[in-house]
């Protein structure tokens, strides 16, 4: 027993560092004056300055913050639809729709970006932020869908049936049942959303002309070696995201979780 | 269709593609009874009800809220509110806010609501508990707030769809005279739905038995008990034996039948006519065992077995190939009694029950007993 225990406890760790270790390498040099991998003499803000100084850099980073906004708030409008359409409507071939709508969430990045880079291209529609929304929104609605529509099945149509009983037209339950109830799935499927689109490149590389999202700039960056300012962005892209996931894990959890969530808005 | 009905249906029914969950129901219900729809799982009982809440539309039939025709009325615009299995209170909802809601929605000023919150919540015992939050409650006190919640806008009737079904025994028995005393207190029709005969018999003043989407028979406890219509009201409530017999005489009062070749008499009006095939039914209580008092059925039988239940002794006899069990009080059980010694069974000619052998598929068995 003992020995499979520790045997238990060393694979996790193996497993541990093989994960994180990366990760730490690029904080580290991300703050370390010389530009090679070697050696590690003294901390800097320098490589952050130089990011500060870098226009182009700072207006790819705006545009990615657009373009995750853009895409959750258009995501989570159809999205949210689309959840109720599946969880209420019963109609058949329901099952197949269901997986034909999560596709572009699932196919690879590559087949998205060409199928709609070749689209686009035979209607005459220029590359621009708005193909590049477009593509987000491909994949982030089904994100989206998939996660209220849980919540909503989850829920059961019991307490929609109460609040009719006792009074309420649809609207009204809607307002004041049904989205109170659903909200932590929506403001977890919009976190999600946001963290998939910040870091998305394949979709974005292919409908990119010269409106650029922070990681196709990136990626045009490293062409020219690995800069320590690609160290440095990914350092602050690598905390933004811990963040949005801390804040994500809080609403997307199981019902346990989200009653506790709800416990806390309700005092 | 009187005035002073609270509900009326009217040849409701309810198909769902083949399956027809609800045929043909026709009922008044009055003003302040405590009606029940009993039946075992599946017969229909949740979709009465659910119509009769609005959330579901009959395929055929009329409803009558209080005399006004609501078949085509939506669930939100019904005088009437449910209690739900689950009690679906809102989660994200004090208790006080949950009760608050159907106020709320009636448009009912803040300061009035206010005063109608504390009297419901002090009709169900729960003052004190209106900022709690669903899930900070037992389930007894949930079901409490559902009632309160369900009865805050007075409506003209409730509709309780199993209310007890997730409680424990005890809680369960105590909460039925809650129940009880609450509709007596507040005087509104409650419409009941269970499983559980022995729930729908000490709580209500009429019930309606179900099968397959039939109503059998709408009467009140008493006359379900003693004058069942079909075999299956008479096995679905109480214990009952259920012997097969032949008609010998038949004159419309008194029906004499053959069972394993001794004479059985019932008292009472019989269809059936003479060489009739039949299906003879007996309270088990009502057989006595070894009976000092002459009485009008006195049938020799093998004693086979012998339960002790604390309270009384269930003694099963063979008379036969039939079986009959007769239920004794344990303070009268004669201890001298062996299994496989003789004994004489007797029961009244009033207790007899007889109905046509094709009924026997209906009889609901409990526990592997044989018919
Ligand atoms: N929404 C529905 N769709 C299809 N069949 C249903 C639906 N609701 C109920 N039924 C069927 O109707 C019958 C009666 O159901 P129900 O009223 O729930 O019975 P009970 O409450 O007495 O257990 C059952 O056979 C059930 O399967
Ligand atoms: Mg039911």
């Amino acid at each position: 027993m003992r020995g499979r225990g520790t045997g238990l406890k060393i694979y996790g760790t193996l497993i541990f560092v093989f994960l994180y270790f990366p990760m730490v390498i690029v904080l580290l040099f991300s703050f370390s004056p010389t530009r090679t991998i070697v050696g590690l003499s003294g901390l800097t803000l320098k490589w952050y300055q130089e990011l500060f100084q870098d226009p182009r850099l700072l207006i790819a980073f705006w545009h990615t913050v657009m373009v995750g906004l853009c895409a959750v708030a258009i995501a989570t409008v159809f999205g949210t639809a689309g959840a109720f359409f599946v969880t209420r409507v019963e109609f058949p071939g329901k099952g197949v729709f269901r997986a034909l709508v999560m596709l572009p969430f699932l196919l690879p990045g590559i087949i998205m970006g060409v199928t709609l880079l070749i689209f686009f291209r035979n209607l005459n529609v220029h590359l621009s932020m708005f193909t590049i929304l477009m593509g987000h929104v491909s994949f982030t609605t089904p994100l989206v869908m998939f996660q209220v529509s849980s919540r909503l099945s989850r829920m059961g149509p019991t307490y929609r049936w109460a609040a009719m009983d006792l009074g309420a037209n649809p609207v009204q339950t809607f307002w004041h049942v049904t989205l109170p109830m659903i909200r932590t799935a929506l403001i977890g499927a919009g976190l999600l959303a946001f963290t998939v689109s910040f870091d998305e490149i394949v979709i974005s590389y292919f409908l990119t002309g010269t409106w650029m999202t922070l990681p196709v700039y990136i990626y045009g960056m490293m062409r020219f070696g690995l800069s320590p300012k690609v160290y440095a962005i990914s350092t602050i892209i690598l905390i933004l995201s811990l963040v949005l996931i801390t804040f994500m894990a809080r609403y997307t959890g199981r019902s346990a979780d989200t009653y506790r969530v709800r416990k806390r808005d309700a005092g | 269709m009187k005035a002073d009905n609270a509900i009326d249906l009217v040849n409701v029914t309810k198909k769902f593609d083949e399956v027809t969950a609800v045929s043909k129901f026709t009922v008044e219900i009055r003003k302040g009874e405590f009606f029940s729809l009993l039946g075992p799982s599946g017969c229909g009982k949740t979709t009465t009800l659910r119509m009769i809440a609005g959330l579901e539309v009959p395929t055929e039939g009329q409803i009558l809220l209080e005399g006004g025709d609501v078949s085509s009325t939506p669930a939100y615009r019904r005088n009437v509110n449910t209690v739900f299995q689950d009690y679906a209170l809102f989660p994200h909802m004090t208790v006080r806010k949950n009760i608050y809601f159907p106020l709320k929605m009636k448009k009912i000023s803040p300061s009035e609501a206010e005063t109608r919150i504390e009297r419901v919540l002090r009709l169900v015992n729960m003052e004190g508990f209106g900022n709690r939050l669903p899930q900070q409650l037992s389930g007894g006190q949930r079901q409490r707030i559902a009632l309160a919640r369900s009865l805050v806008n007075e409506p003209a009737a409730l509709l309780l769809d199993e209310p007890l079904g997730a409680l424990d025994f005890k809680l369960r028995v105590a909460m039925q005279k809650v129940l009880k005393d609450i509709q007596r207190n507040v005087g509104i029709t409650f419409i009941y739905v269970t499983h559980d005969q022995s729930e729908a018999m000490t709580m209500s003043d009429r019930i309606a038995v179900m099968k397959d989407g039939l109503a059998h028979q709408i009467a009140t406890p008493d006359e379900i008990y003693n004058n069942p219509s079909t075999a299956f009201v008479a096995s679905f409530i109480g214990d009952m034996n259920f012997v097969h017999g032949t008609v010998l005489d038949n004159d419309g009062k008194t029906c004499v039948l053959d069972v394993e070749g001794q004479k059985v008499t019932a008292k009472r009006a019989v269809d059936l006519g003479k060489g009739a095939a039949a299906l003879v039914c007996i309270r088990t209580e009502r057989v006595q065992v070894n009976p000092h008092r002459s009485v009008e059925n006195r049938v020799s039988a093998e004693l086979s077995r012998i339960i002790y239940r604390g309270t009384d002794y269930e003694a099963t006899c063979r008379i036969g190939r039939a079986e009959l069990r007769a239920v004794v009080q344990a303070v009268t059980w004669d201890a001298a009694l062996r299994v496989g010694g003789t004994v004489e069974l007797a029961w009244n000619a009033e207790d007899v029950i007889v109905f046509p052998r094709e009924e026997e598929k209906d009889v609901i068995k409990y526990s592997g007993e044989a018919v």
